[in-house]
């Protein structure tokens, strides 16, 4: 067993900006990820073959300066590392290089980040569909691009960078197909106000589009794919005012990748298992921990930050992994309580402004209700398990309405994603079948460890103190 | 014809709707949640008669052990039933020997039993490590997937007529002047009934101290691990030697003993761990670290796959490892007098919950509806613990 | 591919082949950028590939050096790495 007085799980910039405040002020920091380099969804690490290819954005290049200041900060990095389980009393369970070890920190800081949205329709799961992050990371990352003629689809800002950097590596994209209608983004209206680098970002996709001739089309959803072994076409039709297709409407194009992104919710498992308390917040994303003023959850000691605590991307984060960082620093007795609240007193009215831009993407690009009436009976809706939504639709209609319920009378949630994919999706589907609100059909109960580890790992980290 | 309440809509609550509602009676099944969410989800499914020592237990278990083998005839609903066999396993020669001394005794009642030594363990277990010397071939042995049971039996019953409230939660029991339990309590009023069946596992003994009545019930904690699919690689349930000796011991120490078992979709569940804990069901990373070097000790092939996820259940323990079956009110040769009528027990099944489901209904049904106890209920009247 | 990636560049073993690799690359990318587009089947025989692209999905599984169900989305090329399709 090791100590530390700051573990920061989640390397993304929400979680940079934490550790490396922190560090700044004195504090010994742990910082643990389970992707190969430290970045997190959003920065490339340094030596990634396709970085090369993507301008920053300002955000991107403040995330990038955090990054650099990661080595020499003797920050303890861990990276390929899954911290697999977590109590209240922050003990947590990491394995990594092959290694189990239990580390126990004074205070802990979430920045575990956010997954995409799915919405099933036919053919989902073919290989070439993929969320637009999948296509977005290859890209980024690896200079690949996700096929030759790909569409990209769903709803919200981040079809836009994904289409543009498909066309920068090499790809035909054939159209953006969004399901909000164009008066969507009038919605936003005064909440971009002071989001001058997303209204830059904006208008740089739109025109770098328009120069490629990629249309966008509004009110459009994917609803079918098509092929073999893999995506050969896809079907788009036009949606009525309850977003369902209508009929008549479809027309196919031949594409050998399908890009699909329905916004993001939080990655709350860890929270889960320590036993904080979470809450049903569209606004934020979905379900997140229940925060207080400075990132403080329901539990002593552990703050949630970024996407995790709210989905308002990346500036937001490492505003937050500021605060959260000078709060750490306090906890653990290296600075005043004094130089906390000052600092939320100056970052309030910007953390204000990010929250209502959030939630306004979090709540206007939302899939509409009647996509969900897209998989068919035989359309798979637990990817794991392979169970459909027929057999989902049975089970609610004999009176099932709790997610972990559902997962007694079929299989959904029981495979290694423990229903990180179908949640959502299944929590929508009872909605709407049942008439209930989303937050009534709660959350599935995860169970350690929060991912797969090697059970030859578990065998062997055995100690004498441990029992039998 | 009686109206009964059972209390809990677990594989025991379960079993008793089932074979009351076709026996004729008017049933309603109160579950403080869903279906099968207490122990029942937390269970390896399997039935075993091989692991169990006394005669009394011996004997239930037989009797049931053939009720579930009607059952997956009968029951309109699928679970997974199989005539797995098990087989228990030896490390040692000493330990060989003395399984089957064992193994004699049980042929004596009639259990199929086959010593193997390593040459024939390993055919029937490629991937079981090299070095173990041997094993007992148990080939009656079942198995089935816990949850798919008490939903096929809950099913079957309301098909029956049975009435299933999910989300009631019975909060205690309520009796009359004189004395007989004539309803429970919820937090949406009373539920009467002419019999109450008290089928609530670990929670029984909160409910039954609501009349002063004290039920030597105590939760036992047990974990499973759950494994990414390795299809093909046991064919049968497995136990290693120590397994029964960690079920019947009273100790305090926690106990852990492989059992591995596979699933329908080629996943393993891995057990077993025993404690007493209270009502905690937090899964402890020690006692999965202790499954986990105990599985791959036996099966070295384990190597290539994760643990996906793990739970923790609580098992109704009685200090003789029998159940509480029958009424709270009759002593021997119908004795008396102050214990509550009205209320009947089906509980403190540690660890055979599963395995003794049928038997316990077919006893609680033919108890109620014949008055009569049935011969096999000797072993577990309640009246041995309550009497005293 | 870059011409400072051919220095550096190394092959892993995809079911006994060899794949072009390069530091930094994920195992799905490799695999994407060899043309491979199945890399697994579900028990129900269905082909999958990569999905979320970030780790939660876990549809991209492989074997790697062994060890079953590993993401090869998130799991870095290594020379000498034996990759298994199922």
């Amino acid at each position: 067993m090791t100590r530390t007085e700051l573990a920061v799980i989640g390397a993304g910039p929400a979680g940079l900006a934490a550790a490396t405040t922190a560090a700044a002020h004195g504090v010994q920091v742990t910082l643990i990820d389970e992707l190969p380099a430290p970045g997190g969804q959003y920065l490339a690490p340094a030596g990634a073959p396709g970085r090369a290819h993507a301008p920053l954005s300002a955000a991107e290049r403040r995330g990038q300066a955090l990054l650099d200041v990661l080595t020499g900060s003797g920050i303890d990095v861990r990276a390929e590392t899954i911290v697999w389980n977590m109590a209240a009393d922050r003990r947590l369970q990491l394995y990594g290089a092959g290694q189990m070890e239990e580390l126990v920190a004074q205070v802990v800081i979430l920045a575990c980040g956010a997954r995409e949205v799915s919405v099933p329709f036919p053919g989902w799961t073919l290989p070439g569909v993929m969320t637009a992050g999948a296509a977005q990371l290859l890209a980024k990352r690896h200079g690949l691009a996700a096929g030759k003629r790909v569409l990209v689809a769903g709803s919200g800002p981040l079809l836009l960078p994904t289409a543009e950097r498909l066309a920068r590596v090499g790809a035909t994209v054939v159209a953006i197909v969004e399901s909000a209608p164009m008066t969507a983004w009038m919605r936003l209206g005064t909440t971009m106000w002071g989001h001058w680098d997303r209204v830059r970002e904006g208008i740089h996709y739109g025109w770098a589009l328009l120069r490629a001739g990629i249309p966008y089309r509004f009110g459009r959803a994917v609803t079918a794919a098509r092929g073999h072994d893999r995506i050969e076409s896809a079907t788009i039709a036009r949606l009525d005012a309850a977003g369902r297709p209508i009929p008549g409407s479809e027309t196919a194009v031949d594409v050998d990748a399908l890009c699909v992104s329905f916004g993001l919710t939080p990655n709350v498992e860890l929270a889960q298992l320590a036993g904080c308390e979470l809450v049903y917040e569209p606004q934020r994303g979905g379900w997140t921990p229940v925060v207080g003023g400075c990132c403080q959850t329901s539990l002593a000691g552990v703050l949630a930050i970024g996407d995790m605590g709210a989905v308002e991307g990346a500036a937001a984060g490492m505003l937050e992994g500021r605060l959260a960082g000078l709060q750490a620093a306090h906890l653990v007795g290296r600075l005043p309580v004094t130089a906390v609240t000052e600092a939320i007193t100056k970052d309030a009215a910007a953390r204000r402004r990010y929250h209502r831009f959030g939630a306004a993407l979090n709540t206007i690009f939302v899939p509409p209700d009647g996509l969900f009436s897209l998989a068919a009976d035989d359309t798979i809706v637990c990817r794991c398990e392979e169970v459909t939504a027929g057999e989902v639709r049975r089970v609610i209609a004999g009176g099932v309405t709790e997610l972990d319920s559902l997962k007694q009378w079929t299989r959904v949630g029981q495979g290694p994603c423990q229903g990180r994919t179908c949640g959502p999706i299944l929590a929508q589907m009872i909605a709407q079948q049942a008439g209930r609100p989303i937050a009534e059909s709660g959350v599935f109960h995860v169970r350690p460890p929060a991912k797969p580890v090697p059970l030859a790992a578990l065998a062997a980290s055995r100690g004498e103190r441990d029992v039998a | 014809m009686p109206d009964v309440v059972v209390v809990g809509g677990g594989i025991i609550g379960a079993a008793c709707a089932y074979y009351l509602s076709g026996a004729g009676a008017s049933v309603r099944v109160l579950e403080r949640r869903w279906v099968a969410n207490g122990t029942s989800r937390a269970c390896d499914g399997l039935i075993l008669v091989s692991d169990k020592p006394s005669p009394a237990e011996s004997i239930l278990a037989q009797t049931s052990a053939h009720l579930w083998a009607e059952l997956a005839d009968t029951l309109d609903q699928d679970f997974e039933y199989v005539r797995s066999g098990a087989i228990v396993l030896a490390e040692t020669a000493e330990e060989l020997a003395e399984a089957g001394r064992k193994a004699a005794r049980l042929q004596q009642s009639g259990i199929r039993a086959e010593v193997l030594h390593a040459a024939g363990l390993h055919a029937l277990e490629p991937n079981l490590a090299p070095d173990l010397a041997g094993g007992i071939y148990y080939p009656d042995e079942a198995q089935v997937d816990a949850r798919l049971a008490t939903v096929a039996l809950l099913q079957a019953a309301r098909r029956q007529g049975a009435v299933l409230q999910e989300g009631v939660e019975v909060t205690g029991l309520r009796q009359a002047a004189d004395g007989r339990v004539v309803a429970v309590t919820t937090q949406a009023g009373d539920v009467a009934g002419d019999v109450i069946v008290l089928a609530a596992g670990v929670w029984s003994e909160q409910i039954a101290a609501t009349i002063g009545l004290a039920l030597p019930v105590r939760p036992r904690k047990g974990h499973i691990l759950v494994t990414g699919r390795v299809p093909g690689l046991i064919r049968h349930p497995l136990l290693e030697g120590s397994y029964s000796a960690s079920v019947h011991t009273a100790a305090e120490e926690t106990q852990v003993a492989l059992v591995a078992e596979m699933t329908a979709g080629g996943t393993l569940l891995l057990g077993s761990s025993r404690e007493f804990a209270g009502f905690d069901r937090s899964v402890s990373e020690a006692i999965i670290r202790a499954i986990a070097a105990r599985a791959v000790r036996f099966l070295p092939a384990l190597a290539r796959t994760s643990v996906i996820r793990s739970y923790a259940g609580l098992r109704p323990w009685t200090p003789d490892h029998l159940p509480l079956i029958g009424p709270a009110g009759l002593g021997p040769a119908g004795g008396p007098a102050d214990l509550p009528t009205g209320l009947f027990l089906a509980t403190g099944h540690e660890g055979a919950g599963i395995g003794l489901a049928p038997v316990t209904g077919q006893i609680v049904a033919d108890w109620i509806m014949s008055g009569q106890m049935p011969a096999l209920a000797e072993s577990v009247r309640p009246g041995r613990f309550l009497e005293n | 591919m870059p011409a400072e990636a051919a220095h550096s560049g190394f092959t892993i073993e995809v079911d006994g082949r060899p794949v072009a690799a390069v530091p930094g690359q994920t195992v799905a990318a490799a695999l994407l950028g060899a043309g491979i587009t199945v890399f697994r089947h579900t028990p129900a025989g269905s082909p999958r590939a990569l999905y979320c692209g970030m780790g939660v999905c876990y549809d991209c599984l492989v074997t790697i050096d062994g060890l079953a169900d590993q993401r090869a989305c998130i799991t870095p090329v290594r020379p000498g790495m034996r990759v298994e399709l199922t």
